[in-house]
């Protein structure tokens, strides 16, 4: 007996179904995290750093760029969670969490940001 | 009812049966029944087939009368009629215009015209506005049986050519049926409705035009296809076109350029450029299928894309599926000798091989081999669609090799492991389609019956509902299709299980 399946035609079916916006565990970058001040960078780094040890994909926006031109810019690419890092950030060791589709911004350490992040992005089957 | 006529009796859905002569007409028992009924009636189902109102009844017969409530034969209806009067529109408004064929297709249908001048989008709104003139007039439907001399005749007096070699098409002795929308004549099959007032004038759009050939023959001369979509309600037709709005939004090829993921080029035709994030995606998939098949006891393998004809000459491909192979000659020895190899369309063949080699007893089965194998079939480029239909894929491929008393149980599990990705992937909804033993096949009955048996009772271990497609299966074996539902509506064909018991 035989099984077929057709992996380059099923993430066009995921795609198309998620119009774009995969699950946590599909999504090629899970995290972007964007700085808001350039005072900001260090701690960005650092977070980014925290979140790859996690097992995430996570990648850092430090351009010189507003704030909401990177959250547009990252929304358009379905990046499904934006963590924002600004002066009050730094001092307080914690991030801004923005995501995708929703109003409004969550603050909260950034361990506890990791934490939370690791655990949603397990797959289906190890979580 | 004049005496010694011949009566026939009509049993209809409740159970109850009426006597009527021979030859009576389904308009004329709906007529018999209620006159309200006579008016609301579009069709019927007469032992099963759909039956025109006015076509005669020769015998006894199950009867059901359809009106537009009826889902299957009202659309049917509702498509076949608007494309009669798509072409009565378009020959009132250009006389010179050539008619030739208009199926109904899923969500509408198209009509193909031969017209010097090509349909612009105003055209298509003037049609519409004509379609809309013809519905209003309340166009009586009539039809009639011709013999085809009369037929080949009136069509070359009205200057058809399609026509007149659609009625030479008709096999001897099989009647020729003419249909009237109103004044405008067509050679159809039917059924067709009672007049066009009972067309929905607000549920129907002219979606586009598409070249095609006469007969899809290149040598044959190039028509205009005009599209339509019909369906019963306004807020049908309006659900539909938000679909596709939605479904343009969502195209994956214009989200995998806004996302980055892949490109294609004319360089490799339907094969993907996977780009970094696109890569991602594809890893974490594979990863995830790699991490259930292992949990579900397969084991790994992987064999070579590149194999020597010799092999697809006994798998039987090189006969029945060059056309799509890539094929690569190579001088091996120093040019000594050449030597022609395909690129595999399909792990099947290789696999075989390994369990050729591997197969000690029949203790060792079930032996469960899987391969995330590259393979390449040729597709005209017309046919090539994004990652939908590619020339160069991966076959997430699985073989298993059993015993016949183990493919119920074996076939349960796998339904089992592939509603599990479903579910994880987020499709809550799958159908699964049985498609049993087609006419031209291997194998005693006695065989099919087992296998088709088995594959049946392993969907019922699982679920409860399941399709059926009679005839629909490999000439080597019974097949399940999976097919899903998208977060909009659409269904899309997806894995396919292929039992083999008869022949390996």
């Amino acid at each position: 007996m035989a099984v077929r399946h057709l992996p380059e035609r099923f993430i066009g079916i995921l795609i198309e179904n998620y119009a774009g916006r995969l699950p946590m565990w599909l999504a090629p970058r899970q995290v972007v995290v964007a700085s808001i001040v350039s005072e900001a960078d260090g701690f960005v780094a650092e977070a980014v750093a925290a979140l790859r040890a996690a097992g995430l994909r996570a990648d850092a926006d430090t351009r010189n760029e507003k704030i909401n031109y990177k959250v547009r810019e990252h929304s358009l690419a379905k990046v499904p969670v934006i963590l924002a890092i600004g002066q009050r950030e730094v001092a307080e060791r914690t991030v801004s969490m923005r995501r995708l589709g929703e109003q409004g911004q969550e603050v909260l350490a950034l361990e506890e940001a990791v934490a939370r992040l690791a655990a949603e992005v397990l797959p289906p089957d190890l979580a | 009812m004049a005496d010694g006529q011949p009566q026939i009796s009509l049993t209809f859905p409740d159970g109850s049966a009426r006597h009527y002569p021979a030859g009576i007409t389904p308009a004329e028992v709906a007529a018999d029944i209620a006159p309200s009924l006579a008016k609301r009636a579009i069709s019927a189902q007469v032992n099963g087939a759909h039956w025109d109102l006015q076509w005669p009844i020769p015998g006894d017969a199950a009867i059901t009368l359809n009106t537009m409530k009826d889902d299957a034969p009202a659309l049917e209806l509702i498509r076949h009629d608007l494309a009669h009067v798509m072409a009565r529109a378009v020959q009132e408004l250009w006389p010179d215009v050539k008619v030739t064929i208009g199926p109904v297709i899923e969500h509408g249908w198209y009509y193909d015209f031969d017209r010097a001048e090509p349909f612009t989008p105003e055209d298509l709104g003037r049609i519409e506005a004509k379609m809309r003139e013809i519905i209003a007039a309340r166009d009586p439907v009539l039809t009639e049986l011709w013999d085809r001399e009369r037929a080949i005749r009136h069509y070359e007096q009205t200057g058809e050519p399609y026509k007149v070699e659609l009625v030479q098409a008709i096999p001897e002795g099989q009647p020729i049926r003419m249909y009237w929308h109103g004044p405008w004549q067509d050679l159809c099959r039917g059924p067709h409705l009672q007049h066009t007032g009972q067309l929905p004038a607000d549920a129907f759009k002219l979606m586009a035009v598409a070249g095609a050939y006469w007969r899809g023959d290149s040598n044959r001369p190039m028509l205009q296809r005009i599209y339509g979509v019909g369906f019963r309600t306004r807020d049908d037709l309006k659900a539909h076109l938000t679909m596709l709005e939605e479904a343009a939004k969502r195209d994956h090829r214009k989200l995998g350029r806004e996302m980055a993921l892949f490109h294609f080029q004319e360089e490799a035709p339907g094969m993907v450029f996977w780009h970094p994030d696109g890569w991602t995606i594809y890893r974490a998939l594979e990863d995830y299928m790699r991490r259930r098949l292992t949990a579900a006891g397969y084991r790994e393998i992987r064999t070579p894309q590149v194999v020597d004809r010799k092999l697809w000459e006994a798998s039987g491909h090189w006969d029945k599926y060059r056309e799509n192979m890539f094929i690569t000659e190579i001088d091996e020895e120093h040019a000594n000798e050449k030597r022609v190899n395909a690129l595999k369309p399909m792990n099947c063949p290789c696999h075989v091989q390994i369990f050729n080699q591997g197969i000690k007893s029949y203790r060792d089965l079930p032996m469960r081999l899987a391969e995330f194998g590259s393979c390449h079939r040729y597709e005209a480029h017309g046919a090539l669609h994004g990652l939908m239909r590619v020339r160069g894929f991966t076959q997430d491929d699985a073989h298993i090799f059993c015993t016949e008393d183990q493919i119920e149980d074996e076939t349960a599990r796998f339904i089992d492991l592939l509603s599990t990705v479903y579910r994880d992937t987020g499709f809550a909804k799958f159908d699964i389609k049985l498609s049993t033993r087609p006419e031209v096949r291997v194998g005693s009955d006695a065989v099919w019956d087992k296998a088709e048996a088995a594959l049946e009772k392993a969907i019922l271990k699982v679920r409860n509902d399941y399709e059926v497609d009679p005839g629909e299966g490999a000439f080597y074996g019974p097949k399940l299709d999976f097919k899903l539902t998208d977060a909009i509506g659409r269904e899309w064909q997806c894995g396919t299980f292929q039992s083999a018991s008869s022949a390996s």
